[in-house]
């Protein structure tokens, strides 16, 4: 069967030639996300800071807030997997001092910092993230080594590392306005700049004193990490056991020093790992789409051979060893021309995701052998299920379908077919009335997944909708001219499966691209109406660098005349017990905002459904009507936290509120982040007048504050609009490079489709037809098709996009501008009538006779 | 090779058409028996039902003993291609296969050798000797048609089906496919059932079948054009 397999492929190679370039072209676009997604999820060498140092000790991060301490383990936590771990008691480093075979311990404090020249403009956006303070000491850790000056002495003084300095254009006996946490901004003196003595990317740094550091962190008592220099020839596998006892529980002792604290670029590796995920998995399934679709064309293209076989002499399971043989051929014949293209196209479409922003710029990619394997595995394994469904499907070809003339299209669809059917119409269902039910992010996030599932329906029960939705298009298409029309539009009636198998992947384009550009406007778009209503400042005040303002700002702010009501927005990382009280408590890491409650309600309408922030004190907590669903938590529960510094701490429930979109779904006491996270910094400070305009005062402040940004209300939601422009480019391009695999798809799909129906056309012309008429009745046919298509797509984007809306924020309003909507139905359309006329216009070409005489 | 009471009809409800009614007949070894009647008396139906290409409402088929009608499927499928062949009136070639290849195709499908001496003879026999190596589409109507028969013979079997195997074809052509059949009962010792519309192909059979509505009206046996021609024509009176 192999044999005959192999044969039937190279003698018929233009037939071929169209699944081949479907497979190939899947794996190339497998092999090119499977590379650029290991990439991405190796590409986070880790921090170099402690490259000198034998081990790390940290706080450990997965601390378990469950009352007793009960083991949980929240698996992967998006969030605190990319936040500094809790601080560490100094005592910790006292202990650790005094294991044997250790030489020297180094206390290491991290805050976040900000330099600018003195009284110089407030600079712009810090482009390689955020710069950390450290004290000198610190300085060994990697090392850094002076250029010029001298270490930091006196506590107005610190040392730059060259790129600030580069930066900042400061040099030695400059002075700089530093902007801390604690502090604000305060002027200090540049006693000398310092390089690291090896190469490669690290956080910006400046150095102050040690003490001044340690006043610096808000907790002198407490460090980040504690540094050890091991005695020459230790063994290191027992000294971090010793160390380990000796540091006690709450901590993490580190071998590979890379771990102790996030990179530079750990935050953009995340993010280029999600967006690569979310692309990869729509290419995925378009690929499994392309590749089921162009072998049941080929069983369909096949039925008189299939039956002929049958008549002969071959068993069912002879004709689906056949398929199976050819689909191996085909695999193999497209894993050889596809790895290889897609390993290439890795490299450039790395660098694109460089140049957009999405991806940091060290992004580049690795080619390991995992992705390799995947490939190799979905290319072989997708076509081998392909063709099983294509060669079950052949299998029931009657023998005595060879000796009639005309073959009978397939009627029905298979029991199994049917009942699959129906069983993801019912989980679509099922995740819909879910999802908005569990409402929120998570519900929003569910609401995607029914785009998949009812692709999956509707490819399933294909031929049973498209005769229904035929039947309903087909009078329109009647207009076109009486004879074609009506030819076309019994053609579509009669073959339900030509019709279905050609409008899917017209179906998946629209989906995709309209859920892949619609989703994220109206997520934009739901945010900025529920911070409309939100919103009662009359100014918001944001930091330049997008790390946050000090306190002192707030501060500031509040004694200016004029001002009648200022409340800051601080982000903290708290890990909650999710789940019911008393139950299993698995954990995870939120932002949450801690606000002042006093003056929140003149300031932030956050329509409070159940309870009174008011009582919003340093033991309780507030959470968004969505979270307290999905956890199941009620007001007046005691929940378990653990707070930034490593505390665990019970807190009360006392509010839940409705317009979390924007702001967090978590809220906490001002006291409460003052204690625990002094480091804090205020995402958003709003400020209300009391009728006289502080605009100008507002923007006098920015002398004192270098970094800070005054925004109107108006100016600030405008902002808001704009913010996610980058991401939203790079969206586009991906996009258009998945809609151009779609279209390369489709073409392919329809143009086989119809080259397979040259005797057909014959057949018409050989009745009286012109080639005309004969175009014409194929183009009503495409049109029946792509309308079906653009329907079907349009009907799954939108339940997919209601049911996410009415998730996120109980509205099932949605973005959808229609000239980009008109736009994809546009491009759908004539994709589609041209994948089917230029293939027809060749298949109409040679005279007819010609084509009926030569017998298959 | 005998049929006993074999109905089938095909469709459900009022649409439902009796294509076969209860037939009966028998096909001794070694005989050439051509199937007459008007279209859509049910002769290819006969045909179809005979070789368990259809499966009968009712009724048995027998052939060497064996019920084919209770075989199950695949059974039936290799019990087929062991000892039935079949000639079909458009001349089903796969395109993709040489002529050498189309006529061991059974063979292949069998998963044994091809017997080379034997094929050689068939070929030669069918006059395509020169013929092998090309593909369907280079050969004349006649030529692809005495493919077929060369494919129906290669596996020896017991019985062999022709639908209409002149039907497409000039009457010279023709005349020389039915020296072809007649040859393989008389030399191979074979049975051979021939559905024809055509009296003087009629004349190359040992006896002729009439079917009406999906019955045995009349048998007829030497059958002369004149005497065949004229039951015909009674028909359409
Ligand atoms: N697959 C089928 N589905 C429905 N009806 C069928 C089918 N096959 C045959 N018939 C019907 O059964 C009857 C007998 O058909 P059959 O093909 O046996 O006739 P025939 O004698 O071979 O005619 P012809 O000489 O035109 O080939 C006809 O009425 C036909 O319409
Ligand atoms: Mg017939």
């Amino acid at each position: 069967m192999l044999r005959l397999g192999l044969r039937s492929v190279r003698t018929r190679k233009a037939r071929f030639a169209g699944s081949l370039l479907a497979v190939a072209l899947a794996v190339t676009v497998i092999t090119t996300g499977g590379v650029l997604l290991q990439s991405a999820v190796t590409g986070d060498g880790g921090s170099r800071r402690f490259h000198a140092v034998t081990l790390v000790v940290t706080g450990n991060p997965h601390i378990s807030v469950a009352p007793g301490g009960r083991p949980i383990d929240s698996g992967a936590d998006p969030v605190g997997d990319r936040l500094p771990p809790p601080r560490l008691p100094l005592s910790v480093a006292h202990r650790v001092a005094q294991v044997p075979g250790v030489r020297e311990v180094v206390t290491d404090v991290s805050i976040y910092s900000h330099v600018v020249k003195a009284g110089g403009p407030s600079s712009r956006l810090n482009a390689d993230g955020a710069t950390r303070g450290h004290g000198w000491s610190s300085s060994r850790l990697t090392p850094y080594r002076l250029r010029e000056g001298h270490p930091p002495v006196k506590p107005d003084e610190i040392v730059l590392d060259g790129g600030v300095a580069a930066r900042t254009g400061l040099g030695t006996g400059d002075f700089a306005d530093v902007v801390t946490a604690v502090d604000g901004s305060r002027r200090y003196r540049v006693a000398g700049v310092a390089h690291p003595a090896l190469p490669g990317p690290l956080h910006a740094t400046v150095f102050f004193t040690d003490q001044t550091v340690a006043r610096l962190s808000g907790d002198s008592t407490g460090v980040d990490a504690v540094a050890v220099f091991a005695e020459p020839h230790v063994d290191i596998a027992q000294l971090a056991s010793r160390v380990r006892d000796a540091a006690g529980d709450g901590t993490l002792v580190l071998t590979d020093t890379s771990q102790a604290e996030p990179s530079a670029d750990s935050g953009a590796y995340v993010a280029t790992t999600a967006f690569l995920g979310i692309m990869s998995a729509v290419a995925g399934f378009v690929a499994i789409f392309v590749i089921a679709g162009t072998f049941s064309l080929l069983v369909v293209q096949r039925r008189r051979e299939i039956a002929l076989l049958r008549a002969i002499g071959a068993t069912g399971g002879q004709v689906r060893r056949m398929i199976a043989a050819e689909g191996l051929v085909v695999s193999a014949i497209a894993l050889v021309a596809g790895v290889p293209a897609g390993l290439a196209l890795s490299r450039p479409l790395a660098g694109l995701l460089v140049s957009l922003g999405v991806a940091p710029a060290g992004f580049h990619p690795v080619y390991g052998a995992i992705p390799l394997i995947v490939t190799a595995a979905a290319g072989v394994g997708l076509t081998q299920l392909a063709a099983f469904t294509a060669g079950n499907r052949a299998a029931r070809v009657r023998p005595t379908e060879a000796l009639r003339e005309s073959a009978a299209p397939l009627k029905r669809l298979s029991r199994l077919r049917l009942l699959a059917g129906a069983a993801f119409g019912a989980l679509s269902a099922f995740i819909v009335v879910n999802s908005i039910a569990t409402g929120g992010n998570k519900g929003s996030g569910d609401a995607f997944v029914v785009s998949f599932t009812l692709m999956i329906t509707v490819t399933l029960l294909g031929p049973l909708i498209t005769a229904q939705l035929a039947r309903l298009v087909a009078p329109l298409i009647v207009i076109l001219g009486r004879g074609q029309g009506f030819l076309a539009a019994a053609n579509a009636k009669a073959n339900p499966w030509r019709i279905a198998s050609a409008s899917i992947p017209i179906t998946l384009a629209v989906t995709f691209t309209c859920i892949m550009i619609f989703m994220p406007q109206t997520v934009q778009m739901l945010t900025l109406q529920e911070s409309l209503l939100r919103i009662h400042a009359d100014h918001v005040l944001v930091s330049a660098d997008g790390q946050g303002l000090p306190s002192a700002v707030t501060r500031d702010v509040a004694r200016l005349p004029g001002v009648s009501a200022v409340a800051a927005t601080t982000p903290i990382p708290v890990r909650l017990g999710m789940g019911a009280a008393g139950g299993p408590v698995l954990t995870r890491t939120l932002m949450a905002l801690a606000v002042e409650p006093g003056e929140v309600p003149a300031l932030l309408d956050l329509d409070v459904s159940v309870g009174h922030l008011s009582t919003l004190t340093d033991d309780g907590i507030a959470a968004s009507s969505s979270l307290a669903r999905e956890s199941r938590w009620h007001v007046g529960d005691s929940l378990p936290v653990a707070l930034p510094d490593g505390t665990r701490k019970e807190l009360h429930l006392v509010a839940t509120y409705e317009r979390s979109l924007g702001l967090s779904d978590v809220l906490v006491s001002a006291d409460l982040a003052a204690r625990y996270a002094p480091q804090a910094l205020a995402s958003a400070i709003y400020v209300k007048d009391d009728g006289r305009s502080t605009a100008d005062s507002l923007s006098a402040l920015t002398k004192d504050h270098p970094t800070l940004v005054t925004l109107s209300r108006g100016a600030y939601l405008s902002q808001l609009q704009r913010s996610n422009d980058s991401q939203t480019t790079a969206v586009y391009l991906f996009i258009m490079l998945i809609g151009l695999y779609t279209a390369i798809s489709v073409m392919n799909t329809l143009a086989a489709a119809t080259a397979a129906r040259t005797r057909e056309f014959a057949a018409l012309r050989l009745a009286g037809s012109t080639r005309r008429q004969v175009l014409t009745m194929v183009g009503g046919e495409a049109l029946i098709t792509v309308v079906i298509g653009v329907l079907l797509g349009t009907l799954i984007a939108a339940t997919t996009l209601v049911s996410s809306s009415l998730a996120l924020a109980r509205t099932p309003a949605f973005a959808a501008p229609p000239l980009i909507y008109l736009t994809i139905v546009a491009l759908a359309v004539v994709l589609g009538l041209a994948a089917t006329l230029l293939p027809a216009r060749m298949a109409v070409r040679p005279s007819a006779i010609s084509v009926i005489g030569a017998r298959e | 090779m005998a049929l006993q009471g074999v109905s089938k009809s095909f469709g459900t409800g009022l649409t439902s058409v009796a294509a076969l009614r209860d037939v009966s007949m028998a096909f001794p070894e070694g005989t050439f028996t051509a199937l007459m009647g008007p279209s859509g008396s049910g002769k290819s139906t006969f045909m179809h039902c005979a070789a368990g290409l259809e499966r009968p409402d009712a009724g048995a088929v027998f052939l060497a003993g064996t019920d084919i009608t209770k075989m199950r499927e695949s059974r039936l499928t290799v019990f087929r291609r062991n000892n039935m062949g079949f000639v079909f009136q458009s001349f089903n070639l796969l395109s993709s296969l040489t002529v050498r290849q189309n006529v061991t195709l059974p063979f292949l499908l069998n998963g044994r050798r091809a017997d080379g001496k034997w094929v050689d003879e068939i070929v030669e026999r069918v006059g395509l000797a020169e013929r092998m190596d090309h593909l369907p589409a280079e050969l004349s109507g006649g030529q692809q048609q005495r493919v077929s028969i060369a494919r129906a013979l290669v596996t020896r079997p017991q019985v062999i089906f022709a639908d209409e195997p002149t039907g497409a074809l000039d009457t010279q052509t023709g005349a020389g496919i039915l020296r072809l059949l007649r040859e393989t009962v008389d030399g191979f010792g074979r049975t051979l059932i021939m559905v024809t519309h055509d009296p003087r192909a009629a004349t190359y059979a040992d006896r002729v079948v009439f079917l009406v509505d999906g019955g045995i009206v009349d048998e007829m046996s030497s059958p002369t054009v004149e005497r065949t021609s004229a039951w015909l024509s009674r028909l359409d009176a």
